[in-house]
């Protein structure tokens, strides 16, 4: 990147800014620049120093945003009650602005800065970053379609399945019964007709035993079914409790400054 | 090192480069680098901070041909300068005291 380049996007960044103030940012890096020209660096090395237009400009906008931590301002409590002499009233004034300090570290090209979420001043979306927000937002509003239809579709063959065995049983329940009564009838109709009433003995007869038999199917396969319903409940659980663990692990990590940040300004806060 | 420590060093560091004479942007970059990691993009706020606090004054003066600012310290900026210090000092009490007794403890 030449330095004209640098300048360009710099500008760029700072667009937010008022005139004067970016203006002011572009001289500040302007006479840097030649006073390390002047000291013999080249362009290259120049620019390579300044690092990412990206981030310079972050540092000047987060500056101008002006976050103040808690912990600093218990600093800042702190070093009201240690003065006494004199010039307290000038240090009040003075020192507590200049404990004050946005709080991002020059930051890799590739790294994320994260915003604090215990600010003083600015509150912040609980330490999750806008991007995530955004993703999130965009992926239900995507997905959310298809999500209730596959919900939907699992939840309909539970039903179907259910409904199958209670077919089974059903099925069952009425080849017994049919049986149970054509034998009866059956057994009367031997009486006037013997091989009418046979032949009707044998089919209530033949009924009965495949009712019977169905049954006895038909219990097995509800107690598998049931188990099935058990172990598949238990996946469920086991799921949406493993999800809210990953949820809460890619919170943490992606949050993962602001909150060490957090814990040391605490840190800082108990010391002091 | 902790950020919020770094920031807070930095600005004494600025003020004391300026304590004994007025300096410009490169050349206090160029001073406080030797015992403080520190460059254009994190001076800038903190330059930013101490003029509206009141701890430095800026003028401009010609120099081969273009114009570079000048930062001066001022009375304000001298007495918050020497409580940092003074704080500074308490900090090395309690550093010898920690490192000291672990030295012995162990």
């Amino acid at each position: 990147m030449t330095r004209s380049q640098w300048m360009t996007e710099l500008k760029k960044y700072l667009i937010t800014l008022s005139h004067e103030d970016l203006e002011r940012a572009v001289e500040y890096y302007n006479e840097i620049y030649e006073d390390k020209n002047e000291a013999g660096i080249p362009e290259k090395e120049i620019i390579y120093q300044f690092g990412n237009p990206r981030d310079a400009a972050k540092k000047i906008l987060d500056d101008f945003a002006g976050v103040v931590p808690e912990s600093v301002v218990a600093i800042q409590n702190e070093s009201f009650q240690t003065n006494v002499d004199m010039q307290q009233q000038v240090h009040e004034q003075v020192q507590p602005q200049l404990v004050q300090q946005p709080q991002f570290e020059q930051s890799q090209p590739q790294q994320q800065v994260q915003p604090q979420s215990q600010s003083a001043h600015t509150p912040k979306r609980g330490g999750i970053p806008i991007w995530v927000i955004i993703l999130i937002t965009v992926c239900i509003t995507l997905f959310i379609g298809p999500i209730i239809g596959l919900v939907a579709t699992v939840f309909a063959l539970f039903v179907t399945v259910w409904a199958l065995v209670g077919t089974l049983f059903a099925v069952a329940g009425s080849l017994i019964l049919a049986g149970l009564v054509g034998t009866g009838y059956s057994i009367y109709t031997l009486t006037l007709n013997a091989p009418v009433g046979l032949a009707q003995l044998g089919m209530s007869l033949a009924a009965l035993g495949l009712g019977i038999l169905l049954l006895i199917v038909a219990v097995i396969v509800l107690r598998l079914w049931i188990k099935a319903n058990i172990v598949l409940l238990k996946l469920l659980v086991r799921f949406v409790t493993f999800g809210r663990v990953k949820i809460k692990i890619f919170k943490d990590k992606v949050c993962c400054s602001s909150c060490s940040e957090q814990q040391a300004n605490s840190n800082q806060g108990g010391q002091q | 090192m902790d950020i919020q420590l770094k920031k807070g060093l930095l600005e004494i560091c600025v003020l004391a480069s300026l304590e004994k004479e007025e300096s410009y942007g490169y050349k206090i970059i160029d001073d406080v680098t030797h015992y403080i990691d520190i460059n254009e993009s994190t001076l800038y706020p903190i330059l930013k901070r101490l003029e509206q606090n009141g701890a430095l004054t800026t003028r401009s003066q010609e120099h081969n041909g273009r114009l570079r600012k000048y930062y001066q310290i001022t009375e304000v900026g001298r007495e918050s300068l020497l409580q940092n210090i003074r704080d500074l000092e308490q900090v090395n009490r309690i550093y010898q005291q920690i490192t000291g007794r672990r030295g012995a403890g162990i």
